[in-house]
């Protein structure tokens, strides 16, 4: 009795198959304290909105974030109550004020575009989206029909009805046949290729208790609170009793439906049924689900279609019920130990009873057998297995029967002996060797008798490990234990890997080939060659779904791993994982619980749940992918002083993003959309800042700081797990512009500033070089044109003295004294030109004096000086020359030709130019000898004008009403650092 | 603007070749070494400004062999110009004893070419791909016997020396004497500003690289830099084609 009663208790829990619909959690809340979500919507980029407590939130895969922080302007709603998604990147958000539309292309609300102009502020009833529509019943009494662009009315109802309760299912459904609302205990159908209404009242009471419309071929199906379903079939209501349902319970807490292509998925209780989608509602399939205990039982407040997923909004977060990928069959024995095949019957083992399943049978607890520790199958033929016992040593099953092995430990047997059997291989025919908890041990299948396996030189070498696998190949031991994987034969042992003394967990290994794979604890599956000398890991790096890997079984060069956290598969050096999201009703696999039935092709794969079986080679094909484009969600910049700029908007999160040059950070935040079906993962590369691909950290943000002016490509990559080859690349270019100091032009002045002092530095050599070469040319015509015209005339006066009597010879000494004086003069002034301790101005205006009165004072000319005496002014030594030398030709001039009384000389230095006149009071005479005072022009005039010219000065001369007039002045030119020289000068003088 | 430095850069090209034609037509030209020196100037220049589009555009990969063969071309520039301007100034004025050891940066450059001009085709359109996508590997591959980056740094150094004295030519020239007319001076004068705009940019940059390492591969492609250079060489190249070319004395 009892043991019927405990079947009766287990057998609910002993499921032969499950539902081929999944469910994630994809929010757990807003925060750890708010966690109920009353409304979400998927927008067409894969951003998850919910609304929590009035207000609405982005949920990005990552992070949640308030629509008031996102969107920069004054919200024109205070309550949100519900939000929906169309396909077109727009949601439709419901709130105490009336209707509200958002568009997520544009980042605004449009009021006056043809698709909502008159609907904005309106209330509403109810929403729809079909995919490729919007629908929209407003509180006006209109039906909308609303595409990309444009809105249609496609038919109006009555809203004076008082509706007291809103349930959370549909009140408006469309198909592509028909429009269906239920308001005011009337239900509208609306053709909508014919625009045909229908109106038919609801049977009395019936829509009070209505909690959703589902709409079916011919017909509307409606899902009545503790009633069931209503079929309205266009003729009339009609009631779809269904035996199948387990209660007449029909509440959102334990029952939800939703219609799939040709059917209508029902969730009730525990059970999963599929009906045909038209007003038979036959049932089509039936299953179990866990839905009810993990989503419904959450309190349901609203779901939505997304994609090919269900958003279910509960008390505790939202949800997504989606599709599994691969229609894994399960066998729910709960945790599953191993497993074997005798005739056509399944065994299970675990804990507790066996269990035992046929094609024929349900599965079921194999009650003949006792309740133990069944660990381990090791078939020894078609109809007797021997079976590893935690705790009891050995088992056979023959034939479906159950015996314990007989177990004779010889007396002389010294190493204590440990019934914990983890796992057998066969040595002998009659020999089988048995990993237990301390070390391996020879057991005798003719005799029963168990001893320790000892080898002559190293003794019972595996004694104290705990043997997890073991395997017997040509003469050879290999095991696994906790400390690492061992190889034995007589007279040889050692640990071959680790090969150091570090212990690892290695729960299974698999001979394949030249290779040896061990499923490892920690350092995922690791490779050997047959000798052990080389070993790779694979691990989550390369792909692995986890780094503990339990059990491992090569069929068909295919490793098969039940890992932690899914099942892989290694293939051609190529990675296959399967996870939840894929249709494995569990993640975490079991030790041992492996098992291949080669007849039928099927691999068995144990965990925590029970066991999946599978064709193996049905995994190896590409499963549809489901992977997004990498999105950025928001990016936020740091400036100088301390300001921050936050940008969610996705007009401005374009491919190429500008920085200003006082960033001096930028974060940019990436989107996970449809991230808890772990489908991809995420790497990201950061050019010229990376050359390979990371993985992209949990909180999916990348920074940029410290960074310099220029062009930083952020790649983003998304990486199917199941195909590693399927990705998705998208490449941001963020340009930073420069600061000054970072330009072109910034280093050009740099360029031009260091070329400038050092050209300068050349410059001043070189013109002293210049004026140095210029002053020796000088003196060398200086001397050529002055002194030597003298010293010639001097030698032809000598020459004439020895030829001229006494008179004539007093004559020429007398020119000779006057020649040699002439040419000591000239002599005198080419020094005092050249000297350039004479550059001051005052020393000119004394040479002119003393030059003057040598000269005119003789002839009674009275002489009047103007000159201003200023030590402190400078005259250029060339200007200083050329001048004293027009004075000098000037003043000859007058001595010779002028007959003056009076001569003026003026000498002024404004510091802008220097002007020298020189005047006398000779008359006009006749043409002859005007032309004597002006006409020098072959020797005097000539040489004062060129002079003028070398020192870039103006010459004027000729009579005025006052006599004649020299004129000459000097522009003085200022040049770069000419103060810095008088400023250099003054301080010398002083 | 990307376009835009391509187009000024090829029809600088064109007027370069053009003149270097025009000047190899004439005889007179063609005996003078001192056109024979500024003829060799503009090629290697010219040289230098075709190899640069060709990486931009990414045509490299199609002629890989013409990669790298300009180094020693372009260590040329700096002292042909400054003894084309020497021997215009002071025409009586011969050629230095060791002028040869000018030619020893060319000679040096030779050397260094050599890996790759050896390497096989394989390597070489390996290293065109890396190129175009990243133009700093120019400075960075390891074909040559030294840091390519060197190239850079001593070709621009002795081109500013180089340029210094030409200066220095221009002004401790005699114009008193009136043996040089107005005209040459003024060619040789606008020519050295340009060619010192050029270098100017061309330090710059390497300056800015330096300072910004991380982003060579954009500085040396970022058109708000190279439109500067590329104007400059269209203007020189026209002006050399059909303005100072009736100056030439």
């Amino acid at each position: 009795m009892f043991i019927k009663l405990l079947v009766g208790l287990l057998l609910p829990y002993c499921r032969a198959a499950a539902s081929p619909y999944h469910y994630a959690q994809v929010l757990t809340g807003i925060d750890n304290h708010h966690q109920m979500i009353s409304s979400a919507a998927k927008d067409q980029l894969g951003m998850v909105w919910v609304v929590s407590g009035g207000l609405l939130y982005r949920y990005n895969g990552v992070n949640v974030t308030a629509f008031s922080r996102l969107y920069k302007q004054q919200l024109p709603f205070d309550e949100v109550s519900a939000v929906t998604a169309d396909s077109w990147g727009r949601l439709w958000i419901d709130t105490r004020n009336g209707l509200f539309v958002f568009d997520t292309n544009t980042w605004s609300f449009p009021t006056q575009l043809p698709y909502v102009n008159g609907l904005i502020g309106k209330s509403v009833f109810a929403l729809f989206n079909r995919g490729d529509a919007f629908f929209l019943a407003d509180g006006e009494g209109t039906i909308w029909q609303i595409d990309e662009s444009t809105k249609k009315r496609i038919s109006g109802f009555d809203t004076r009805a008082i509706i007291d309760r809103k349930p959370l299912g549909k009140l408006l459904v469309v198909d592509n046949e028909h429009a269906w609302l239920a308001f005011g205990d009337k239900l509208y159908g609306i053709a909508l290729h014919t625009g045909k209404k229908q109106v038919v009242p609801f049977p009395k009471g019936l829509f009070d208790h209505l909690e959703d419309l589902l709409p079916v071929d011919g017909g509307v199906l409606l899902r009545i609170y503790s009633e069931g379903y209503y079929l309205f079939d266009g003729d009339g209501f009609r009631y779809l009793p269904r035996s199948e349902f387990p209660t007449n319970d029909f509440t959102n807490w334990n029952h939800w439906s939703f219609v799939k292509d040709d059917k209508v998925i029902v969730f009730h209780e525990d059970k999963y049924f599929e009906f045909s989608r038209d007003t038979a509602f036959r049932l089509l399939d039936e299953d179990t689900h866990v839905i009810d205990e993990g989503i419904l039982h959450k309190r349901l407040n609203g779901w939505q279609q997304g994609q090919d997923e269900w958003l279910l909004c509960t008390d505790q977060g939202v949800y997504s019920v989606f599709p599994a990928k691969i229609p894994f069959n399960f066998i729910a024995c709960g945790s599953a130990r191993g497993m074997v095949r005798q005739q056509d019957t399944y065994y299970f083992g675990g804990y507790g009873y066996l269990d035992s399943w046929s094609k024929t049978s349900d599965l079921q607890p194999y009650t003949a057998a006792p309740e133990n520790n069944y660990y381990t199958f090791f078939a020894l033929s078609n109809d007797t297995t021997c079976i590893a016992m935690e705790g009891d040593f050995l088992n056979f099953l023959v034939n479906g029967k159950v015996s314990a092995a007989p177990l004779h430990l010889p007396d002389t047997t010294q190493e204590r002996f440990n019934g914990m059997a983890y796992c057998i291989a066969r040595q002998s025919p009659d020999t089988l060797l048995v990993g237990t908890y301390n070390g391996i041990w020879q057991y005798a299948l003719s005799s029963g008798i168990v001893r320790p396996l000892m080898c002559p030189t190293y003794g019972f070498f595996s004694r104290g490990m705990r043997v997890q696998s073991i395997s017997y190949s040509g003469g050879d031991v290999t095991y696994t234990t906790d400390q690492g994987f061992f190889s034995w034969k007589p007279g040889s042992f050692r640990k071959v890997y680790p090969a150091d003394e570090t212990k690892l967990n290695v729960y299974a290994h698999a001979l394949s080939g030249d290779s040896v794979y061990l499923a490892t604890k920690g350092r995922g599956l690791v490779i050997l060659d047959s000798k052990g000398t080389h070993s790779r890991m694979v691990n989550v790096d390369n792909g692995l779904a986890s780094n503990t890997v339990y059990q491992l079984m090569d069929v068909s060069h295919t490793l098969f791993m039940g890992t932690h956290e899914g099942l892989s598969i290694l293939k051609d050096n190529r990675l296959y994982n399967y996870q939840h999201t894929d249709g494995l009703p569990f993640e975490e696999f079991n030790h041992q619980a492996i098992f291949y039935d080669k007849k039928e092709d099927l691999l068995f794969m144990g965990g925590i749940g029970g066991y999946i079986s599978f064709t193996p080679t049905e995994l190896l094909h590409a499963s549809p992918i489901y992977m997004d484009k990498p999105l950025l969600s928001g990016t936020r910049m740091g400036l100088k002083t301390n300001r921050y700029v936050d940008d969610y908007a996705r007009k401005t999160l374009q491919d190429t993003i500008y920085l200003p040059s006082d960033a001096v950070w930028f974060s940019m935040d990436f989107a996970r959309p449809n991230y808890y079906r772990q489908a991809y993962r995420m790497l990201f590369r950061i050019a010229p800042l990376m050359e390979e691909y990371q993985e992209m950290p949990v909180s999916s943000q990348i920074n940029l700081s410290g960074i310099s002016a220029g062009n930083y490509y952020v790649s983003v990559k998304i990486q199917a797990i199941n195909a590693s080859e399927a990705e998705q690349i998208h490449t941001w270019v963020i340009h930073k512009e420069p600061v000054f100091t970072e330009t072109l032009g910034f280093y050009v002045l740099l360029i031009l500033g260091v070329s400038g002092i050092l050209c300068y530095i050349l410059y001043e050599r070189s013109r002293k070089i210049k004026d140095e070469y210029k002053l020796r040319r000088g003196i060398s015509r200086d001397l050529h044109d002055e002194v030597g015209g003298l010293l010639t005339g001097i030698a032809m006066q000598t020459d004439l003295l020895r030829l001229k009597p006494g008179q004539i010879l007093g004559r020429s000494v007398e020119s000779l004294g006057s020649y040699s004086r002439e040419a000591i003069q000239m002599m005198d002034d080419i020094i005092w030109a050249v000297d350039s301790r004479n550059n001051q101005q005052g020393n000119l205006s004394d040479r002119m004096k003393f030059l003057a009165r040598q000269l005119l004072e003789p002839k009674n000319m009275s002489i009047t000086f103007d000159m201003d005496q200023e030590e402190g002014k400078l005259i250029k030594q060339t200007v200083r020359q050329n001048l004293y030398l027009i004075f000098k030709e000037a003043i000859h001039n007058i001595c010779k030709h002028s007959e003056a009384s009076a001569v003026y000389i003026r000498l002024h230095h404004t510091g802008k130019e220097i002007k020298m006149v020189i005047q006398d009071d000779g008359k006009k005479k006749g043409m002859a000898t005007d032309k004597l005072r002006m006409g020098r022009k072959g020797q005097g005039q000539q040489n004062m004008h060129l002079r003028a010219t070398q020192i870039g000065a103006t010459l004027k001369s000729g009579f005025t009403e006052n006599g004649y007039e020299v004129v000459v002045s000097v522009p003085i030119r200022r040049y770069l650092f000419s103060g810095y020289k008088e400023f250099v000068s003054f301080f010398k003088i002083s | 603007m990307d376009r835009l430095v391509i187009i000024f850069a090829t029809i600088g090209i064109f007027f370069s070749a053009l003149a270097i034609v025009l000047r190899l037509s004439d005889v007179k030209a063609r005996r003078n070494p001192a056109d024979i020196l500024f003829n060799v100037g503009l090629f290697a220049i010219m040289w230098y400004v075709f190899v640069y589009m060709m990486i931009i555009t990414g045509y490299i990969q199609q002629l890989p062999n013409c990669y790298n063969k300009g180094i020693p071309l372009y260590y040329l520039i700096a002292p042909c110009f400054y003894f084309y301007v020497q021997l215009k100034l002071y025409p009586a004025k011969k050629m230095p004893r060791y002028w040869y050891l000018h030619a020893l940066p060319f000679a040096f450059g030779l050397v260094d070419i050599m890996p790759y001009a050896l390497a096989t085709d394989a390597e070489k359109n390996a290293l065109m791909q890396q190129l175009v996508e990243n133009i700093s590997i120019g400075f960075q591959h390891d074909y040559g016997f030294i840091d390519q980056q060197w190239h850079y740094l001593i070709r621009l150094s002795l081109a500013f020396v180089y340029l210094l004295a030409q200066w220095r030519l221009l002004f401790m020239v005699d114009t008193t004497e009136g043996d040089i007319s107005s005209k040459l001076l003024f060619f040789l004068n606008l020519l050295t500003v340009i060619y010192s705009l050029f270098i100017v940019i061309q330090v710059s940059m390497v300056l800015s690289i330096l300072f910004n390492r991380l982003q060579a591969a954009y500085i040396l492609k970022d058109s708000s830099q190279l439109i500067w250079l590329s104007t400059l060489y269209l203007i020189f190249s026209i002006w050399i084609c059909f303005g100072a070319r009736t100056h030439r004395t």
